[in-house]
C-alpha cells in the first residue's frame, strides 16, 4: 500500500468536474476507471453513450446513486464476509437488498446487522467463538488476540448469558450484533477499508473522522462520501496509477466488454471460482477471452469499420482508454496487413497485462 | 503479536520481522557464491514434493503396505523416516509449515499467506528461474493460492509458484462455462505467433505483483487449453477426486514444463472425521495416482536419473476411532504428533530407514540443500542420514 493519501489532494475537486464528459481519452480513462469502482465492471455500451456531454460530477452522483453501483456495493459486502456460493443470501429480503440501497430505503448499519444476524452469516461462521471472532474482526478492526477479555464477553451474550460487551448490556447474539454495528467504530473502520480499496492507500485521519462522524449521523449518506473521493484530485491523480482488476472486476468487465452485457449470478460465479484457483489467474482470463471471442456471442464487439489504422486507434481507446503509440499502431496494422483479423486484434489487447489493470 | 495484531515470530514485530527478512535475504545473496562453491555436486535437478496430507497417519500407509503399494516402491528404494515430528496447526498451518521450514500459526479462518518464504521463493530467487520452474498443485480450495509466496518483502510474489487447484478449473462448473461458449479450439502456429508478436508490440502496462511474466502467462495459457482440450484430468471424478486431479496436473505439468521443484498439496484424507473406510479409500486412491508419477518419472530418460521424490503428510489422526467410526485429530498421541516422511532420488540411500529425530519442517531445507540453494529463515535442518 502507497502510504497515505494527502489532505489537500482529497479536500481538492478534481479539475475537470465540471466539464462535460466526452471521447478524449481523459474521459474514456475516468469513465471506465470510475464505473469499475462503483459498479465494479467497465460501462456497458449504453452507459458509455449515456455519460456523453454530462458533467463529471454529475455523472458521478447519478451513477453512484444508481441501481449499478447499489449491486455492486453488496456484492462486494457479501464477498467481504465471505458470503458467497452456498452461503450467499438468498432469501427474499436479501434479493431485495440492492434496490433498497439504490432507493436510500436501507442504512449502511441496518444493512449490516440485517447481513450479521442472518442464517447465512450464522453457518458461514458457526460457533461462538468463530462468530465473535468473525463480529469483531470485520465489523469493527479489533484483533481480537489483544482483546481476549472482549472476546470472551461476547461469547458470553452469544450464548444467551446477561453480559456487557463493548460497554453495552445484553443476552443473546441478537444483541451482540446490534452492539457491534452502534458501536464508534464501526463507521471509521468501515470508511477506512472501503477508501483503501479505491485508492490503494491510507485516508487522511482527520478527514476519516470527519467522513465517519457524517456517516454516523446519517447512516444513508454512503453514496455521497464516495462521490466526494471520486470527485477529488486524489482520485485524479490515482488514474495515473493503475492498479489490478480483481477476479471480480475482471469477469463482469469482460462480459461488459465482449457481450456487452452483465454475467448473470451463475455465470459469475462459474468464471470467478474457477480465476480463484490459480495463484496467477492471468493464463486462464485469457483462455476465457479466447473462448468469448471464438464463441460468436462476441460479433458486435468485434464488428469493426473503416481503414485499419483508425480501426486500431479505435480498440486502443475502447479497451486500454488510451491512442496507440506510433510502433503499436504500425505493429498492429501490419498484422492486420498480414490477414489477422478482428478476434486476433481483440485476444491480443484484452490478453496483455494493460487490460488487467484500470 | 505487532501494533496491528498480527501474530509474530519470537516477539519480533511483523514489520521488523519482515525488515529482518529482508536484510538476511541480502546476506543470502552475498554468500551465494560462497554456498554454490561449497555445495555438493548432486545428481537431482528437480524435486517434487508431495503433501500426502488431510491429516494421515504411519500405520495407515507404511503401517499397512497393501492401501500404499506405490509408497512401498518408493520406501524400498529410498529412505524412510517413520518417526518425523509434527505439529496439529490445522491442515493449513502445517502444510505451511513443510513449505516454509517454520512452524506457522495460521488464525481462525485463516485466508491469507503467512509471513515466511516459501521453498518456492527460495529456489526461484537464488535459481533465478522463471515461475515455470516452480509448482504447486493442489487441492486447497481458495486457500491454495495463499501457498504460492509470503509476505516477506525479501521474497514475495515475483519468485512465487504457479498455484493451480485443478479441481477448481477442471470440474462441472467450468464445463458448463464451456458449455455455454464452445470447447476451446487449438491455435494453428501461424496464428499463435502473430497473437504473440501483437502481445509483445504493446507497450504498456507491465504486469506488477504478478507470478507470471508474459513468456511464462503465455505458456500456461496453452497448457490450460490443452488439459481442457485434450486431457482426461476434468473426466476424474467420484470421492478424492480433488486429490485424485491434483497428483494427475502435477504429473503433466512435470512433464510439459519440467520444473525444477513440483509440488503436491492433498487434503481428502479429512474424510476421515466421519468415515474411517472412506478415508482409506482416498489413501488407496493417492498411491494410485502416486503410482503413475512414479512410473512417469522412471520411463522419462530426462527425469529418471535427476528427479528425487519426497512424500510427507502434514500431521496424523487420532490413535482411536470417533463415536461416527471416524478419526479426529487432536488426542496428542504419536499416531497425530508424527509421521512417515518417505525420500526417493539419485543422491540418497536405498532402503534404508532411519529412526534419528526428524521434523516435517525439515523438507524446506533439505530440498532447498539439494537443489543448491539456502533458505535462511527457515527453522528446520537437513534430514539426516538421507544422502548416500
Amino acid at each position: 500500500m502507497a502510504g497515505t493519501i494527502a489532505a489537500a489532494a482529497l479536500e481538492a475537486p478534481a479539475s475537470a468536474l465540471a466539464a462535460p464528459l466526452g471521447l478524449a481519452p481523459a474521459d474514456r480513462r475516468f469513465l471506465r476507471a470510475a464505473t469499475i469502482d462503483l459498479a465494479g465492471r467497465t460501462p456497458l455500451p449504453d452507459e458509455w453513450k449515456a455519460a456523453q456531454g454530462l458533467a463529471r460530477g454529475d455523472w458521478l452522483r447519478a451513477t453512484a446513486g444508481g441501481l449499478a453501483a447499489a449491486e455492486s456495493f453488496y456484492e462486494e459486502e457479501l464477498f467481504y464476509f465471505l458470503l458467497i456460493d452456498n452461503f450467499r443470501p438468498s432469501t427474499d429480503a436479501f434479493v431485495a437488498v440492492p434496490e433498497l440501497l439504490a432507493k436510500r430505503g436501507l442504512s449502511l448499519r441496518e444493512l449490516m446487522r440485517q447481513l450479521v444476524s442472518s442464517q447465512f452469516f450464522n453457518a458461514r461462521n458457526p460457533g461462538n467463538d468463530t462468530f465473535v471472532t468473525v463480529v469483531l474482526e470485520q465489523l469493527l478492526g479489533i484483533t481480537v488476540q489483544k482483546e481476549q477479555a472482549t472476546l470472551e464477553a461476547g461469547k458470553r451474550m452469544y450464548d444467551g448469558y446477561p453480559t456487557s460487551f463493548l460497554g453495552k448490556q445484553g443476552a443473546s447474539q441478537a444483541d451482540l450484533v446490534r452492539i457491534a454495528v452502534e458501536h464508534e467504530s464501526f463507521e471509521p473502520f468501515f470508511l477506512e477499508r472501503r477508501f483503501v480499496a479505491l485508492f490503494d492507500a491510507q485516508p487522511p485521519k482527520k478527514r476519516l473522522a470527519t467522513d465517519a462522524a457524517r456517516l454516523r449521523a446519517d447512516p444513508l449518506c454512503w453514496p455521497d462520501l464516495v462521490v466526494a473521493w471520486l470527485g477529488s484530485a486524489a482520485y485524479e491523480e490515482r488514474l495515473a496509477k493503475p492498479r489490478a482488476k480483481s477476479d471480480r472486476v475482471f469477469v463482469r468487465s469482460l462480459y461488459a466488454d465482449l457481450l456487452g452485457r452483465q454475467p448473470d449470478y451463475q455465470e459469475f460465479r462459474r468464471c470467478r471460482n474457477a480465476l480463484l484457483a490459480l495463484s496467477d489467474s492471468r493464463p486462464l482470463r485469457s483462455v476465457l477471452i479466447k473462448l468469448m471471442l471464438d464463441s460468436g456471442t462476441a460479433d458486435a464487439a468485434l464488428a469493426a469499420t473503416g481503414d485499419p489504422a483508425t480501426i486500431v486507434e479505435e480498440r486502443f481507446l475502447q479497451f486500454l482508454a488510451r491512442p496507440p503509440s506510433e510502433a503499436e499502431r504500425a505493429a498492429f496494422v501490419a498484422e492486420l496487413g498480414r490477414g489477422a483479423g478482428q478476434k486476433l486484434l481483440l485476444r491480443a489487447l484484452l490478453t496483455h497485462s494493460e487490460y488487467q489493470g484500470y | 503479536m505487532d501494533a496491528r495484531g498480527n501474530p509474530t515470530t519470537d516477539g519480533v514485530t511483523r514489520r521488523g520481522f519482515l525488515k529482518t527478512g529482508a536484510a538476511l535475504a541480502g546476506v543470502a545473496a552475498l554468500q551465494r557464491p560462497l554456498l554454490a562453491a561449497l555445495a555438493p555436486a548432486t545428481k537431482t535437478k528437480r524435486v517434487v514434493l508431495v503433501l500426502f496430507a488431510g491429516g494421515v497417519r504411519s500405520r495407515d500407509t507404511i503401517g499397512t503396505p497393501a492401501n500404499v503399494p506405490n509408497l512401498m516402491r518408493l520406501a524400498e528404494k529410498g529412505v524412510v523416516f517413520p518417526g518425523c515430528r509434527s505439529a496439529n496447526l490445522g491442515h493449513y498451518g502445517a502444510s505451511l509449515s513443510i513449505l516454509t521450514g517454520v512452524p506457522e500459526y495460521m488464525g481462525i479462518r485463516e485466508n491469507s499467506r503467512g509471513f515466511n518464504p516459501t521453498i518456492f521463493e527460495y529456489v526461484r530467487k537464488e535459481l533465478a528461474l522463471p515461475a515455470s520452474g516452480a509448482w504447486l498443485s493442489a487441492n486447497n480450495g481458495s486457500q491454495s493460492v495463499n501457498f504460492a509466496y509470503g509476505l516477506n518483502k525479501g521474497w514475495g510474489a515475483p519468485f512465487g509458484a504457479n498455484v493451480i487447484d485443478g479441481d477448481g478449473i477442471f470440474n462441472q462448473e467450468f464445463r458448463e462455462v464451456l458449455g455455454q461458449f464452445g470447447a476451446p479450439k487449438a491455435d494453428g502456429t501461424e496464428e499463435y505467433a502473430a497473437l504473440q508478436r501483437l502481445r509483445g508490440s504493446i507497450d504498456g502496462g507491465k504486469a506488477r505483483g504478478a507470478v507470471n511474466d508474459e513468456a511464462t502467462a503465455a505458456r500456461v495459457e496453452k497448457y490450460i487449453l490443452d488439459e481442457l482440450t485434450s486431457s482426461a484430468t476434468s473426466a476424474i471424478t467420484g470421492p478424492g477426486a480433488g486429490d485424485a486431479k491434483a497428483l494427475r496436473v502435477a504429473g503433466n505439468i512435470l512433464q510439459i514444463f519440467r520444473p525444477t521443484l513440483t509440488c503436491v498439496s492433498l487434503t481428502n484424507a479429512d474424510v476421515a472425521h466421519g468415515s474411517y473406510n472412506a478415508y482409506v479409500d482416498v489413501i488407496k486412491r493417492n498411491d494410485q495416482e502416486l503410482g503413475r508419477i512414479l512410473d512417469m518419472v522412471q520411463q522419462d530418460a530426462q527425469l529418471k536419473d535427476s528427479t528425487a521424490l519426497f512424500v510427507v503428510p502434514e500431521f496424523g489422526r487420532d490413535k482411536n476411532l470417533n463415536q461416527r467410526n471416524g478419526l479426529d485429530h487432536g488426542d496428542g498421541s504419536d499416531d497425530l504428533n508424527k509421521v512417515a516422511c518417505i525420500a526417493w532420488g539419485p543422491d540418497f540411500k536405498q532402503g534404508k530407514t532411519v529412526d534419528a529425530e526428524c521434523d516435517t519442517i525439515d523438507l524446506c531445507p533439505t530440498v532447498a540443500k539439494l537443489l543448491g540453494v539456502d533458505a535462511p529463515l527457515a527453522r528446520g535442518r537437513v534430514l539426516p542420514r538421507l544422502l548416500g
